[in-house]
């Protein structure tokens, strides 16, 4: 069980994942990221249409074989967790910013299932 | 139009056969001249001869009839002298009778000599000097014959050589009778053959020219001019010669070639022959034909030479002509290849030439006479819009301020098309420096005019589109940002409003932050929202049941005096795109035409397929060929002002009052359209109304979906849920829509009734769904009264007229959230869920 890997540069918003992950008992890497493997990596991105999918690709490279979640606070509030855009990105599932809590623990659920 | 090798053939022919006739003419001239000048001198040969004839016979005659009278005088003489020496002469002695002899041939002067001869022969009396006294002439021709009586009359002898006087002579004689019949002897008279000689001499013919005396048997009496011994000489030839007309023939005598007139000297055997020689004759004819050989030769040579130079003329005329038809056709030519009109203008007379080329630019039939200014006024329709340029052009260079005139301007050719025209052209000036003479030349220059409008367009729209896209990335940053922040916000608040005791100060203060956050949630989304960096979703969409949809929403709360008029022909057109978003572009068009349309009008809105055969340049963008499918939104309302019209879809560009709108509408309607890989096109009509057609690629069929599934969307759990409109239908509406949502709806149509309720059960309500405008009890007013009931409960406004004022109110009023009508089943769904899930 490696953990959830977060990808956030706002450290408040980065801070409110991690304490939301903790609390519901997942296991979250600490620090920096830098590469290695992950059951999971929650990457933040900025300008999703422009950039997002080399973004996307930098970070399968780092983690080869984890599942992506990607949050941005450009992406619209009506997208579907998964769709087209969560293809066209390459990642498993997208979340629009802010989100709930609620809209995070889903989303992670449904991709590594329950903690522990 | 002839081809110009056509005429110039037809031109060469002509001179050919000018060429040809100058060159027939010439030489018939000539002939006849030379024709002419032959007959003169055939006819002038004819007149010499004739005068000569003429001449010769009349002296011919003339000598003839002069010699007869000496004859006749000589023959009288010795008649009376024979009769008076017969008869007289006994009275006479003998001595005198030589003087009385003399006295009576005095006045005979043609007589030399008169003598008489006796019976013996001798010669016994003269009339001048005196007889040798032995002097015979007995054997003389002249007495003989009479002795012998071989005559009657006078005897003439031939020429001898008188022994009387030893000169040439001839002698006459009659014979002198003794009164008995017998011989007498003879009385004789001499003619000196030198006197006729003399007589001849001064009887002046002219050279070449001699007069002879003949016997008829041809022996030569006299001659002038003289041969050298006349005695014995005898040209019978000469005496055969008839003597009526003239002959010619070679003279016996000298060997010439003469013409010869001959006369019998009547009652004589004489013969008087003129002649004149051929060549003396002749020579003035031979002079004449000279002369006039020569002048026929000078003037022909003067005639050919003149031919000469008339064909050399046309000959060169003639390539000067093809040299000129060249020249027009080097000229036409050019004017063709470089596709340009020519005009020519006499600015005094205001006589125009227009070459075809510039007719047919100018939009009339090529062969239509147009060639004065008025004419061209008449019939040459320039654009309005270009006339008032044009004719400064004009002026501008007639007065001296231009050098060149040159003038871009519009023209309408007979389909009613406008092509544009580059005119450019020079006048030339009188010394006063008037103008005199505009001469030009005109091109089209549609394409290019065009090219240069669409380069400007475009360039325009790259600008616009780079305004965009900057303030769309400095929107979409501001917006990551933000959504950091309020996604911190709204995290931590929440978390906080767990661990907060429920009912406390701190829940409700978390209450209220977790609010406001929300707000600013919503704000975000709906000022950012149009920067296209945001991400959609991307999936078939069918088309029309979007715009079915938000049609039935708009009618369902349709302001009083506006018809819908729908014509949605898509069928199973399918759009890449994410759903919302397309329903967005069509509530925004919609809300935009409904709010110019304040007193009423009608709203068309239709939605076809379109094929584009080739790129297609809209005011909004341009279209690459392929299939599109077209959403037209049209209004009746007051339509965009220009000076509003570029600026329409200006992110944050409003005309409406503040509070209004936010002018987000139509920059997101581009935004999306621009995502999708379409384009807008804006026509509109101050008055009128507007008219905005959306271009979306289609991208193959779709199934028409089914109505989502309300299982899709957040459910409540039973809640309790206050629904108030005025409008009973909607009011309806909500309620089985919330009702399949797992509410539990409870409907109001008036706000009133709906506060009386409110106040009844304060707790019954876990939600409060409120319509603002209502008459009466606004929803705002309504809210306001709710919270002072109850401060916590949810309370969402809907309202069909957004707008910073009633946020602002809202805001101030403690509304969780307002929604904006028409709501979808999922706003309705998702803002109830969210709210509802806040306030736990």
């Amino acid at each position: 069980m490696s953990g959830i890997v977060i990808y956030e540069e706002d450290d408040l918003m980065c801070a409110l994942l991690e304490e939301w992950l903790r609390a519901a008992g997942y296991r979250v890497h600490a620090g920096k990221p830098n590469g290695g493997a992950a059951d999971l990596v929650i990457v933040s991105l900025y300008m999703p249409k422009h950039a997002g999918a080399k973004r996307v690709q930098e970070i399968h490279a780092a983690h080869p074989g984890a599942p992506l979640i990607a949050i941005s606070g450009q992406f619209s509030s009506g997208l579907p967790a998964v769709g087209s855009t969560a293809q066209t990105l390459g990642v498993q599932q997208v979340i629009a910013k802010p989100l709930t809590r609620a809209d995070l623990l889903e989303a992670v659920h449904a991709v590594v299932g329950p903690p522990g | 139009m002839t081809s110009p090798s056509h005429s110039a053939s037809r031109s060469s022919t002509r001179f050919k056969r000018l060429r040809l006739g100058v060159a027939v003419f010439g030489v018939v001239v000539i002939l006849g001249f030379a024709g002419s000048s032959a007959y003169d001198v055939w006819r002038s040969y004819g007149q010499a001869l004739t005068a000569t004839n003429r001449e010769i016979g009349n002296v011919a005659h003339a000598l003839a009839e002069q010699t007869a009278w000496t004859w006749q005088g000589l023959d009288l003489l010795l008649r009376d002298t024979a009769d008076w020496y017969m008869n007289a002469s006994h009275e006479i002695p003998r001595e005198q009778i030589d003087a009385a002899l003399g006295i009576r041939t005095a006045g005979v002067p043609q007589a030399r000599l008169v003598t008489i001869v006796d019976a013996q022969g001798l010669q016994r009396h003269r009339s001048r000097g005196h007889s040798p006294p032995n002097l015979n002439v007995a054997d003389r021709s002249y007495f003989i014959a009479q002795r012998n009586r071989t005559v009657t009359g006078a005897f003439m002898s031939e020429p001898i050589v008188t022994r009387s006087e030893d000169r040439a002579g001839v002698v006459l004689s009659r014979r002198l009778d003794d009164g008995k019949g017998g011989f007498a002897g003879v009385v004789t008279a001499i003619v000196d053959l030198d006197d006729i000689q003399h007589f001849y001499r001064a009887v002046n013919l002219g050279k070449g020219s001699a007069i002879h005396l003949l016997r008829d048997n041809g022996a030569l009496l006299v001659r002038n001019p003289p041969v050298a011994d006349v005695s014995g000489l005898k040209f019978p030839a000469l005496a055969a010669i008839p003597a009526s007309g003239a002959t010619r023939l070679v003279s016996p005598i000298d060997g010439q070639r003469a013409f010869i007139a001959v006369a019998q000297v009547r009652d004589t055997p004489l013969r008087l022959a003129v002649t004149r020689e051929e060549n003396v004759a002749l020579q003035p004819w031979r002079d004449e034909a000279i002369r006039l050989g020569l002048r026929t030769i000078i003037v022909t040579l003067l005639g050919v030479l003149a031919i000469v130079a008339l064909l050399r003329q046309l000959r060169r005329i003639e390539s000067g002509d093809s040299a000129l038809r060249d020249s027009e056709e080097r000229y036409a030519l050019a004017m063709e290849g470089a596709n340009e009109g020519h005009w020519d203008t006499d600015m005094v007379t205001d006589r125009l030439f227009l070459s075809p080329k510039m007719k047919l630019l100018q939009g009339q039939d090529p062969d239509s006479e147009i060639d004065t200014r008025a004419a061209w006024m008449e019939h040459v329709v320039i654009h309005p819009d270009d006339r008032p340029r044009f004719e400064a052009a004009l002026a501008d260079h007639f007065e001296g301020r231009t050098p060149q005139y040159e003038c871009e301007y519009r023209v309408r050719q007979p389909d009613g098309e406008w092509r544009w025209l580059l005119s450019r052209g020079r006048c030339l000036r009188d010394a006063a420096g008037k103008p005199v003479r505009f001469v030009g030349s005109a091109m089209d220059v549609t394409t290019q005019k065009q090219s240069q409008i669409d380069k400007e367009h475009l360039e325009t729209q790259l600008r616009q589109s780079q305004k965009l896209e900057a303030i769309g990335t400095l929107a979409g940053g501001i917006a990551h940002d933000f959504n950091n922040i309020l996604g911190a916000i709204l995290g931590y608040g929440e978390l906080a409003h767990q661990h907060s005791a429920k009912g406390s100060d701190v829940r409700r203060y978390l209450d209220n932050v977790m609010h406001a956050a929300g707000r600013a949630k919503a704000l975000v989304e709906r000022i950012l929202g149009f920067s296209r960096s945001g991400l959609g979703e991307r999936a078939p969409v069918h088309v029309q049941s979007v715009v079915e949809e938000t049609l039935e929403l708009l009618e369902a709360s349709l302001p009083a005096g506006i018809r819908l008029e729908s014509s949605l022909e898509a069928s199973n057109a399918a759009v890449i795109g994410d759903a919302t978003q397309l329903h967005q572009v069509a509530m925004n068009l919609c809300t935009n035409a409904l709010h110019s349309m304040e007193h009423g009008g009608v709203l068309s809105v239709s939605l076809e397929c379109v094929e584009l055969r080739e790129r297609q340049s809209l005011s909004r963008g341009s279209l690459p060929a392929g299939s599109y499918v077209r959403l037209t939104v049209a209004d009746t309302g007051t339509g965009i002002p220009p000076a509003v019209f570029e600026r329409i879809f200006d992110p944050f560009f409003t005309t409406k009052r503040v509070g209004e709108g936010t002018g987000l509408g139509l920059p997101l309607v581009h935004g999306i359209v621009t995502d999708l890989g379409g384009a807008i096109d804006v026509v509109t009509k101050t008055g009128e109304g507007t008219r905005f057609e959306v271009w979306l690629p289609v991208s193959g069929e779709t199934a028409k979906p089914s109505v989502e599934p309300l299982r899709a969307l957040p459910h409540g759990n039973g809640e309790t849920v206050m629904i108030v409109d005025d409008e009973r239908p909607l009011v309806a509406l909500a309620e089985e829509t919330l009702a399949e949502l797992g509410y539990e709806p409870v409907g109001f149509d008036s706000s009133r009734a709906a506060l009386q309720a409110f106040r009844a059960e304060p707790q019954r309500f876990d939600l409060i769904l409120t319509d603002e405008a209502m008459p009466d009890i606004t929803g705002s007013k309504l809210a306001r009264e709710i919270r002072q009931l109850r401060p916590a409960v949810p309370i969402v406004l809907m309202s069909g007229h957004g707008g910073a004022q009633l946020a602002k109110q809202a805001a101030v009023i403690g509304v969780n959230e307002v929604l904006h009508k028409p709501l979808r089943a999922r706003d309705l769904a998702e803002a109830l869920a969210r709210v509802l899930r806040s306030a736990q």
